[in-house]
C-alpha cells in the first residue's frame, strides 16, 4: 500500500492504477477523499462508521418501530403485524410485504416522485426477500407482516440503513428472527478500503460493495458489487465489509439491550 | 426462575440441545438452541412426576412488554359468535390462551364439532346464538377464510350470553341457560367452568 506522502507529491495527472479498472483519477485536485493524515472528508478514519443513533417505539400505534440516524441518513422503519392478511392463501408461512418511500425534502433538490420509481421498487423487493429469510415465518402461518420505510433525509446509499432499521424494528415488535441482519457499504479509494460510504464517496467511480450479513451466524444474506476488481482487492473489501458489519452489530445489540433495560425498570 | 436478569438478542446461542428443551422465543439449529426475540432468558424446570420422558428444563425468552398471541392448533380461543347457520357457526376470535389479539381472527365451528356425543343430530341454533361469548379450542388452521374451532369438550362452550329480552343468562345445566328478567329458559351449549370462577364470570358483561 503506497504511503500517503507519495501521492500528494506527484503532479496532477491521470493515474492508471493497474489493479482497478477505473479510468478517472483517484483523487480530486485540492480535495483528497482521504487526506494526507489519513482522514476522510467528513473527518472519519477509513475504518470508522458514521454516527449511529436509534430510537424505539416511535410510532405508538405500530407493533414495532425504529427511528435511525446513520450519519446524515435519517429514516423511520415501522412494522405492522402479524395480522390476518387480505390475500390468505393456504400458506404455511407469514407473508412479508415492504413499502418504501421518501419524503420530498430528503435530498438537496426537492423530489417530486417519492415512491413507485425503479429505485424504490428494487429496494422494496430486496428488503422483502432479505427478511423473508431472516424472520422465522413458520411461527405465523396464514398471516401478513408489513414493513413501512420512510426516508426523512438521504445521504447516498439508502439500502443499508433501511436493512438495519428494519432489523431493529422487528426486534422492537418482538417478532422471532434467526439473527440480526446488518448491512454496510465499502469502497476502495486511494488504495485503501473505506467503510460506510456517504454520498460524496459513493459518487466517485471507484469500486464499491454492499454486504448484508447475519453477524452471529456468519451468513451472507446479500452481496452487491457492480464494479470489476481484481480478486485480491475484492477479498480485502469483503473483509473490511464484514468487520464494518460486526461493528454495526455491536452498536445495534447495545441499543437493543439498553432499551430492554429501561423498559423493564419502568415496569 | 433466575432472579438476576440475563438479556439476550435474536441469534444469541443459549445452550446445546441436550441441556434443555426449546421453549417459546427460541429456535433450534444444528443441535443448539438460539434466542429468536430480544428479552430476558427464563429457565423453567419440569416437575419430575410429569409424563415427559426427558426431564430437561425448558429454556425460553420472555418479553414483558409485548405479548404476541398466535392462533395455533390446540390453544384455547375466546370468540364471539357472529353467524349461526344450519351447518356451521361463524365467530370472531379475539383472545388466545388469555392473551388478547391485536386484530380479531375469523373462526368457524362446524356442526359436528359442537358436541362430543350425538354429533350428527345437533341443531346449531339450539347450541349458540349470535353475540355469545364462547370458549373453544383451535383444532386446525382451516382454509383461507377461517380457523377451525371445536367445543366438543365439557369445559368448552358458551361462557356468557344475553337472552332475547336482553338479560344476562345464568347457566342451569350443560344445555340450558335461564334469563333472570323473564325466567325463560334458552338452549345453549354451556361451558362447565369451576364453581369459584362463576362469580368472576358473572361480573363480565
Amino acid at each position: 500500500m503506497s504511503t500517503p506522502m507519495d501521492t500528494s507529491s506527484l503532479p496532477i495527472k491521470n493515474k492508471s492504477n493497474q489493479l482497478t479498472s477505473t479510468l478517472t483519477t483517484d483523487y480530486i485536485a485540492g480535495s483528497d477523499l482521504i487526506s494526507i493524515e489519513g482522514y476522510r472528508q467528513d473527518g472519519r478514519k477509513p475504518n470508522e462508521l458514521r454516527h449511529f443513533r436509534v430510537s424505539f417505539n416511535v410510532v405508538p400505534d405500530a407493533d414495532g418501530s425504529c427511528y435511525m440516524e446513520h450519519g446524515n441518513c435519517k429514516l423511520l422503519a415501522t412494522i405492522y403485524g402479524p395480522y390476518e392478511g387480505e390475500s390468505r392463501s393456504n400458506q404455511e408461512q407469514a407473508i412479508i410485504t415492504c413499502d418504501f418511500s421518501m419524503t420530498s425534502y430528503c435530498v438537496s433538490e426537492r423530489r417530486l416522485r417519492t415512491f413507485g420509481d425503479m429505485k424504490s421498487q428494487r429496494l422494496q423487493m430486496a428488503i422483502q426477500r432479505v427478511f423473508q429469510q431472516a424472520i422465522i415465518t413458520e411461527t405465523y402461518p396464514k398471516s401478513q407482516i408489513d414493513i413501512y420505510l420512510k426516508i426523512l433525509q438521504s445521504d447516498g446509499n439508502d439500502y443499508s440503513p433501511c436493512v438495519n432499521a428494519t432489523t431493529l424494528a422487528f426486534i422492537n415488535a418482538g417478532i422471532p428472527m434467526k439473527d440480526f441482519v446488518c448491512s454496510s457499504t465499502v469502497g476502495y479509494i486511494q488504495n485503501k478500503c473505506i467503510i460506510d460510504l456517504n454520498q460524496q464517496e459513493e459518487q466517485q467511480k471507484s469500486p464499491q460493495l454492499t454486504l448484508t450479513i447475519m453477524p452471529q451466524r456468519d451468513d451472507i444474506v446479500a452481496l452487491t458489487c457492480e464494479s470489476r476488481v481484481h480478486h485480491d482487492i475484492y477479498n480485502e473489501m469483503l473483509d473490511a465489509a464484514t468487520r464494518a458489519n460486526l461493528q454495526l452489530f455491536d452498536l445495534m445489540k447495545q441499543a437493543v439491550i439498553n432499551q430492554l433495560k429501561t423498559v423493564l425498570h419502568v415496569l | 426462575m433466575s432472579s438476576s436478569e440475563y438479556y439476550c438478542v435474536p441469534g444469541d446461542r443459549l445452550c446445546p440441545c441436550d441441556r434443555a428443551t426449546a421453549g417459546p422465543g427460541t429456535y433450534e439449529k444444528q443441535n443448539c438452541i438460539y434466542a429468536s426475540i430480544a428479552g430476558t432468558i427464563q429457565l423453567t424446570t419440569v416437575d419430575q412426576s410429569s409424563n415427559n420422558s426427558d426431564k430437561k428444563p425448558i429454556i425460553s425468552v420472555i418479553r414483558q412488554d409485548r405479548s404476541l398471541a398466535v392462533p395455533s392448533v390446540g390453544s384455547l380461543a375466546y370468540c364471539k359468535i357472529t353467524n349461526v347457520t344450519s351447518r356451521f357457526v361463524r365467530c370472531l376470535v379475539f383472545a388466545i390462551n388469555n392473551q388478547p389479539l391485536k386484530t380479531p381472527c375469523h373462526g368457524r365451528i362446524t356442526r359436528e364439532n359442537i358436541e362430543s356425543i350425538n354429533k350428527d343430530s345437533v341443531v346449531c341454533s339450539t347450541k349458540f346464538r349470535p353475540d355469545d361469548i364462547v370458549l373453544a379450542r383451535i383444532i386446525a388452521l382451516g382454509d383461507a377464510n377461517a380457523y377451525l374451532l371445536s367445543t366438543a369438550e365439557e369445559n368448552l362452550g358458551v361462557i356468557t350470553a344475553r337472552s332475547v329480552a336482553g338479560g344476562k343468562l345464568i347457566p342451569i345445566s350443560d344445555c340450558q341457560m335461564k334469563c333472570p328478567m323473564t325466567n325463560t329458559v334458552e338452549p345453549r351449549k354451556v361451558a362447565k367452568i369451576q364453581a369459584d370462577l362463576t362469580d368472576e364470570v358473572s361480573k363480565l358483561t
